[in-house]
């Protein structure tokens, strides 16, 4: 295009033709070139971001790789311990945005014209512009209407009349042109609303202990610096289930949630699962993990003195007094005793300090009070185990048009991979006692071979044995 | 019957319809073809029909296990819901063997439509060595993690599974088209390319540089614990656990000459054309030499012996030694280079031989775009259910966890492909170039946890 010309001159150039300059920019983000460098860049910076631990943070990420000062000072530059929010990735993912705009901006209204006036009369200029096409002889009128049906046969061409001269056309799927524009529109907007998102977003963790509630979240911020970040409301958990399979990995496992207001009054309440999370004022509650608190078993017992029966949650060795001025105590529990299932040793002291054994089974509730008959009885209704539960707090403003992009960009592809836009022309003149028929095709860059094959295949089949114009 | 049965027995019709294959390169006739492609489409079948008792099998494991779990029989909605929620693509022994499957459906379809001559050989030859890798890994069904059990598992790796195999076959094609590309290639540049290639290759798989400043071939430790062979692990490091990696003895040094050679021979080829069959022959020579050391060490579980400084917290105790299962990745990884390099030294002793029969240039580059417009679509779906999916489960529909991160890079480069199908002076080689770069970076998208390349992140599930 331009010769190469020395830098001073250049930043003269520059400086003196701005109009210039603009030009050559504009010819530049309008280039695939750029397009595949771009792309290029971003897909080695995946890999390369990919070798690295990019979860650890900063002080984590120096901390244990124990680089030299070179490296580390490449490392920084690079900002390798978080690539992919790093200065050149993002630079690339915005020029990558711009070239996008740029080449649809360029190529837009031509596709545009071109779909919305498709020209429909094979003229003799038209004729020469396209590049798939065959030129038949016929003898006679009727056989060159009879070929030309047969080139379209099973197609329901129209047939236009412009001048006295007649005309076929027949198009098909001729939207799917514009596949490659809602491609690049569906990435533009997924682009940029991801990073609005993560702009705006919180990404946020929270353990919560059964029966207790909490406002503030452990959020992640840039660089993954974790900062608290007051959710407004209180999010608070009554109870957490687990089911384990028999070898004691988990099945499921559940937590109660419930939202209060910033003065504590219960608003509403859901059981989220793996897969189901809770949803309230763009905040999602997700059950992402949990954690036993060790020595936290509580158990539960059911004291019946005469006729009034009390429930008691107990932990281990803390004791029970009751009424009578004895105390109990469970100082054990036993998975399984005996082949009799679970069980518990109680402790007894009674007022005058005097200390007995006795054990009650989880599966028999009246042992106790048949076997000991004593002035109460004691039922073991059930163990608890407390835990800590593991929800993970998404704040993800514009998820639903992220998630319209992508329904979005799997219809553009569709259009583009699966769908084959096709015109197809023709047209036929008396040149002395013979009929001369003109047959063209049109496809679109991507299908042009697609087209092309089509196109032979019909001319094949009808004009077998005819002899050819040129 | 079990499932297994019937993979073992469709392993080996795959194995006798490439023996066939092979047989009809030689003596091409028809009745050979169309038997080893009924025989074919027999152990396809066969092989499904293993993965659809596989999901039963999984099924009645499922159901047994929540029955015992809550107590009471299932019946109606949720036993089906329990019966049905284990896909047989659920860890790393299912995923190989339906890896295979894909590879072959691919195959199969390419058959039908284009009948390509070595791409079905080399497609059967990944699908089969997918299969030995399958062997290799733990085969019982236990039932599935909570975040598993999510109807997007279904669309998700079989689109992943489809994809990846239709990657894989359309690098052949575009290997193929290079190949056959006599106006823009020469063959001085082919093999001097080819050398490079394969010597990056082959020092990124003996750990890189590593290499360099080690002269060492790290694998595994192993030891057998009764009945079974585990991985020897190192208690030292705080009890992080860490599978204890030793030296294969003589191998590094081999490995370090090589790369240096096929470096060498690349630029010897540059210079001076004459050289060109007999420095690639040497090269292939001592990847063979380095191949057959290392297949040595494993077929004779070399034992390893080290000092006691070393050894006291390593466990368990005992007859240490190395086989297939302390490097089986790198190993399938290496088997594949060799087989790249011997086809590439097959061209090159006889260039026409390859190109026999083969469609033009313009063809090739055709069908091998169509099949990646495939593989782009069906990456797409994958990215996006994977993102779907990991919203509802974690509530971060994107994390750059390095599995993500890996897919992201498969469809970027596919990607890169297209665009650069649409550039002038890029449409050609250069892009079938990217084409066979997406089988590297598929390997490594797909098996980087696995190799070591990265640590795992929230993909652990498909690793054990």
């Amino acid at each position: 295009m331009h010769k190469n010309i020395g830098t001073p001159k250049l930043v003269k150039r520059i400086f003196f033709d701005f109009k210039w300059f603009l030009e050559s920019l504009w010819q530049l983000f309008i280039s695939l070139k750029l397009t595949f460098i771009l792309l290029l860049i971003i897909a080695i910076g995946a890999v390369i971001g990919m070798c690295f631990d990019q979860t650890l943070g900063y002080e984590e990420f120096f901390r244990r790789s124990g680089q030299g000062e070179t490296l580390k000072e490449i490392f920084i530059f690079f900002e390798v311990f978080d690539a992919f929010h790093s200065w050149w990735f993002s630079l690339c993912v915005f020029l990558l945005s711009a070239n996008l705009i740029a080449c649809s901006i360029e190529k837009l209204p031509r596709i545009y014209l071109e779909a919305k006036r498709p020209r429909p009369y094979l003229t003799a200029r038209r004729f020469l512009g396209l590049n798939i096409k065959k030129v038949i002889l016929a003898q006679s009128n009727d056989e060159a209407n009879e070929i030309i049906n047969g080139f379209f046969s099973g197609l329901r061409p129209k047939i236009l009349n412009y001048n006295g001269q007649k005309y076929w056309f027949f198009k098909k799927a001729d939207f799917a042109r514009y596949g490659v524009y809602v491609v690049h529109t569906s990435l533009l907007i997924i682009m940029f609303s991801s990073i609005y998102a993560t702009q705006r977003g919180i990404d946020g963790d929270l353990m919560l202990e059964e029966g207790t509630k909490s406002r503030f979240v452990s959020a992640k911020g840039l660089g993954g610096l974790r900062f608290k970040y007051d959710l407004g409301f209180f999010v608070g958990c009554d109870d957490f289930r687990l089911k384990t399979f028999v070898d004691d990995s988990p099945m499921e496992y559940e937590s109660d949630l419930y939202i209060a207001n910033a003065s504590a009054r219960e608003i509403f309440r859901k059981t989220v699962r793996v897969n189901d999370p809770l949803s309230y004022m763009g905040f999602t509650f997700y059950q992402a993990s949990f954690k036993p608190i060790i020595s936290e078993k509580l158990i539960m017992l059911k004291i019946t003195e005469g006729d009034r029966a009390t429930i008691h949650r107990t932990k281990l060795n803390d004791s029970i007094i009751l009424p009578s001025g004895s105390n109990i105590m469970a100082t054990k529990i036993y998975e399984d005793f005996a082949g009799l299932g679970q069980a518990v040793r109680i402790l007894e002291k009674t007022a005058n300090r005097e200390e007995t054994y006795f054990h009650i089974f989880r599966r028999y509730p009246d042992f106790d009070k048949t076997v000991r008959r004593a002035a109460y009885s004691v039922v073991f209704v059930d163990t608890d185990q407390t835990y800590v539960t593991g929800l993970s707090v998404g704040f993800i403003p514009g998820i639903s048009i992220i998630f319209g992009g992508f329904l979005l960009l799997l219809v553009g592809l569709f259009m583009c991979f699966f769908l084959n836009p096709m015109r197809l022309f023709a047209t036929t003149f008396a040149d002395g006692n013979k009929w001369v028929i003109y047959l063209a095709a049109q496809g679109i860059g991507r299908n042009q071979e697609f087209v092309k094959q089509f196109f032979k295949e019909r001319c094949e089949k009808t004009t077998i044995s005819k002899e050819n114009y040129e | 019957m079990n499932s297994s049965v019937f993979y073992n027995l469709s392993t080996a019709g795959y194995i006798v319809t490439l023996a066939a294959y092979c047989y009809h390169l030689i003596q091409s006739k028809k009745e050979l073809l169309r038997f080893s492609i009924l025989v074919m489409a027999f152990s396809f079948l066969i092989q499904t029909w293993g993965m659809f008792l596989r999901w039963l099998e999984a099924g009645y494991i499922e159901v047994a296990a929540f029955e015992k779990a809550i107590g009471h029989a299932l019946s109606g909605w949720s036993f089906f819901v329990v019966f049905t929620e284990h896909p047989p693509w659920s860890n790393l022994y299912e995923i190989m063997i339906y890896m295979s499957w894909g590879i072959v459906l691919v195959t199969m379809f390419l058959e039908i439509k284009w009948q390509l001559r070595w791409v079905r050989e080399l497609g059967l030859f990944l699908a089969l060595l997918s299969l030995g890798v399958a062997s290799l890994t733990d085969s019982s069904i236990k039932p599935l993690v909570p975040a598993l059990k999510s109807w997007w598992i279904m669309i998700h790796v079989v689109s992943a599974s489809i994809a990846y195999a239709s990657g894989a076959i359309a690098s052949i094609i575009c290997l193929l088209a290079l190949m056959r590309d006599t106006e823009r290639i020469t063959l001085k540049s082919f093999a001097s390319f080819g050398l490079f290639a394969m010597g990056i290759l082959l020092f990124l798989l003996a750990g890189g540089f590593r290499l360099v400043t080690d002269q060492a071939y790290l694998v595994k430790l192993l030891a057998r614990a009764g009945e079974q062979i585990v991985n020897v692990v190192d208690l030292s490091e705080g009890g992080s656990q860490k599978p204890y990696s030793v030296p294969m003895p003589l191998v590094g040094w081999l490995f370090l000459l090589v790369c240096g050679a096929h470096f060498l021979g690349g630029i010897i080829i540059l210079k001076n054309e004459k050289w060109l069959l007999i420095t690639f022959k040497i090269c292939f020579f001592l990847s063979l030499i380095t191949f057959a050391f290392v297949l040595g060490h494993d077929l004779l579980k070399t034992k390893i012996t080290l000092p006691a400084h070393m050894s006291h917290h390593l466990v368990p105790r005992g007859d240490w030694f190395i086989g297939f299962k302390s490097h089986s990745w790198s190993f399938s990884l290496l088997l594949i280079a060799i087989v790249i390099e011997a086809f590439l030294l097959l061209f090159l002793n006889n260039p026409e031989l390859v190109r026999h029969r083969l469609p033009s240039t313009k063809h090739l580059e055709l069908s091998a775009y169509k099949i990646i417009t495939l593989a782009f679509f069906l990456m797409t779906v994958v990215l996006i259910t994977g993102a779907l999916w990991a919203h509802y489960a974690w509530g971060r529909y994107w994390a750059w966890d390095p599995k993500e991160t890996g897919a992201l890079a498969i469809w970027l480069n596919y990607g890169i492909y297209l665009h650069a199908r649409r550039t002038s002076g890029l449409s050609g080689p250069v892009s079938s170039l990217i084409g066979i770069m997406g089988f590297f970076v598929i390997i490594v998208g797909f098996l980087g946890v696995n190799l070591g390349l990265f640590a795992d992140g929230l993909h652990t599930y498909g690793n054990s």
